[in-house]
């Protein structure tokens, strides 16, 4: 996969306050990066900067090795953009609402019925195209926003936070359309702050926060990073007994028992399970279940940053 | 061309779905004139009667107000949201603006007139005959004129509500400065100095000077002033606006 867009130390200040550090990244045709971070991280910035709707103090931005700021007309071209806020015509249908949208973008004729059929076809909404936006509910709205941004074929499409405030139902079919347009080739530049998007649908992702890229890599690599696992064993009685057998354990890093429940910290890829289990049954306790802990992204991000995706 | 074209269109539609502002533009200038006309008409003679008078300076009057049709057509939180996708299109951003101020021209244009004609059937304003082309040349251009204002308020201080409240004051400043309500001179001889530099003042006086001397004198020069200050205040709109405002 070779880069869509480079962006080399981008810098942002707003007024007095730096919000965007020198941040570096890439994205490759055909992947869908996701851009995850709290609220705050800069990521629609960032977006917006790359879109070209926001100026930026420093560093550069490539779309296929040009830049864009000399270049934007081409690039917004090639472009879709979902923003994070509804941006449609209420008081139009879903079918006019991207006709518009994708006439902006020099469609017309039989093209432009080609490209509404391809938008309401993706994003679900063929048999609500002659309903007007205002009847819509919000799950829809999001999806008619998405629409109005993939009629005209975008080679990336970007969007920022397309499943904010939406029902389960709504967010699957959102993902689902992501991973099709992934499939058929389109670039998706993805940005949330919900870690099980990002686990659902990345092809690789981009940790921020603070306007600062924190960790880079697939959903495998990054939880790698973590280097910790749980294991909980719940014992069938609440007794009492030393844990210095277990410190004597590859691996391991700290041991806990409550009540019923002994929690072992070990590092990750030490195989030491049948180890922890010899102990506990030399020491003459029955186990009923074991539960390991695998990492996700969010204590991931925990580990990196020490504070929640959702602080 | 077909892009933009798209976009004026779209705004012009936006301006004509919205009753209350179908209601201020018709029934705002006859509302004027008819409460203005009965209160005066015992003040004006039987050649010029009081809904003469006030017929066209409520007319001119209520075209200033086009300046906060365009504000609105520019900033309306209704509007604003789907225009963010125009600044993410591979659209010229100085076409914002400039649709804003086309659609607004073309929809006060359209119900002022209708206004007129309503006034000059129910009312009987005398609007003149041998020069109407030319007095509704110069009601369109003042129309122009004060729809960039509009939008050049919102691209200065980037907020409906400010922007709105600015353009209130400026438009009664003109009004006054230009005696669309009584005459300047009852304001004192330092007033009817200033008033001499607005361009209200000018327009009014050639209207009426067209209507009842039929003299178009200084008709090309005031033409020619509005047209160029709008010239200029669409340069302003142009790099004063940034995408990002509507961010």
């Amino acid at each position: 996969m070779h880069s869509l867009i480079e962006v080399k130390k981008l810098g942002k200040s707003y007024q007095a306050k730096q919000v965007i550090h020198g941040l570096s990244f890439e994205i490759k045709q055909g992947e869908i990066l996701c851009l995850l971070g709290p609220n705050g991280a800069a990521k629609s910035t960032t977006i917006n900067i790359i879109c070209g709707a926001l100026g930026y103090d420093s560093g550069e931005i490539l779309y296929q090795g040009k830049s864009i700021e000399k270049n934007i007309k081409a690039f917004k071209e090639k472009l879709g953009m979902v923003p994070q806020d509804l941006a449609l015509y209420e008081d139009l249908t879903a079918e006019q609402n991207i006709r518009f949208f994708a006439s902006l973008y020099g469609l017309k004729g039989a093209a432009l019925a080609a490209g509404i059929d391809f938008a309401l076809h993706s994003v679900g909404l063929t048999a609500h195209r002659k309903e007007k936006a205002n009847t819509f509910s919000g799950g829809m709205k999001r999806r008619l926003n998405i629409a109005c941004a993939i009629a005209h074929q975008p080679e990336l499409l970007i969007m920022d936070e397309p499943t904010v405030g939406i029902d389960p139902q709504s967010r699957n079919h959102i993902l689902d359309a992501i991973r099709k347009m992934q499939k058929n080739g389109m670039t998706i530049l993805y940005t949330t702050h919900y870690m099980e998007e990002v686990e659902e649908i990345s092809t690789r992702i981009i940790i921020m926060d603070h306007g600062k890229m924190i960790a880079e890599g697939t959903k495998e690599s990054l939880k790698a990073l973590s280097g910790e696992k749980n294991i909980v064993i719940e014992l069938a009685t609440s007794t009492v007994f030393s844990l210095d057998d277990f410190y004597h354990i590859e691996g391991l890093k700290e041991v806990k028992l409550e009540a019923q429940q002994l929690i072992v910290t070990t590092i990750q890829g030490v195989e030491n399970l049948d180890k922890i289990i010899s102990v506990l049954i030399q020491l003459n306790q029955k186990i009923q279940n074991v539960e390991i802990q695998s990492n996700n992204l969010e204590t991931v991000f925990l580990d990196l940053t020490g504070r929640s995706l959702r602080d | 061309m077909y892009r933009f074209l798209r976009i004026v269109q779209r705004d012009t539609i936006n301006l004509l779905i919205n009753p209350m502002w179908i209601f201020f533009g018709i029934g705002f200038p006859f509302l004027l004139t008819a409460v203005l006309g009965v209160l005066t008409e015992g003040l004006y003679g039987s050649s010029i009667t009081s809904y003469d008078y006030y017929g066209v300076t409520m007319l001119l009057y209520s075209t200033l107000y086009a300046a906060t049709f365009s504000a609105n057509a520019f900033l309306e939180e209704r509007i604003k949201q789907p225009n963010l996708r125009i600044i993410y299109s591979p659209i010229n951003k100085f076409s914002i603006p400039l649709s804003k101020i086309i659609a607004t021209f073309i929809f006060t244009a359209i119900f002022y007139t209708l206004a007129g004609g309503v006034m000059h059937i129910l009312l009987g304003v005398n609007f003149g005959s041998a020069h109407l082309g030319k007095i509704m040349a110069l009601f369109l251009a003042v129309d122009f004129f004060f729809s960039c204002i509009g939008v050049l308020m919102c691209c200065l201080f980037k907020s409906e509500g400010v922007a709105n409240q600015i353009i209130s004051i400026v438009t009664t400043l003109f009004a006054v400065l230009s005696g669309l309500f009584f005459p300047v001179a009852s304001l004192g001889k330092q007033m009817v100095a200033i008033s001499k530099f607005s361009p209200i003042t000018k327009v009014i006086d050639l209207i009426f000077s067209l209507i009842y001397d039929t003299a178009a004198t200084g008709f090309l020069a005031t033409m020619g002033l509005l047209l160029g200050m709008s010239m200029l205040l669409i340069l302003c709109c142009g790099a004063l606006f940034k995408g990002e405002d509507y961010l």
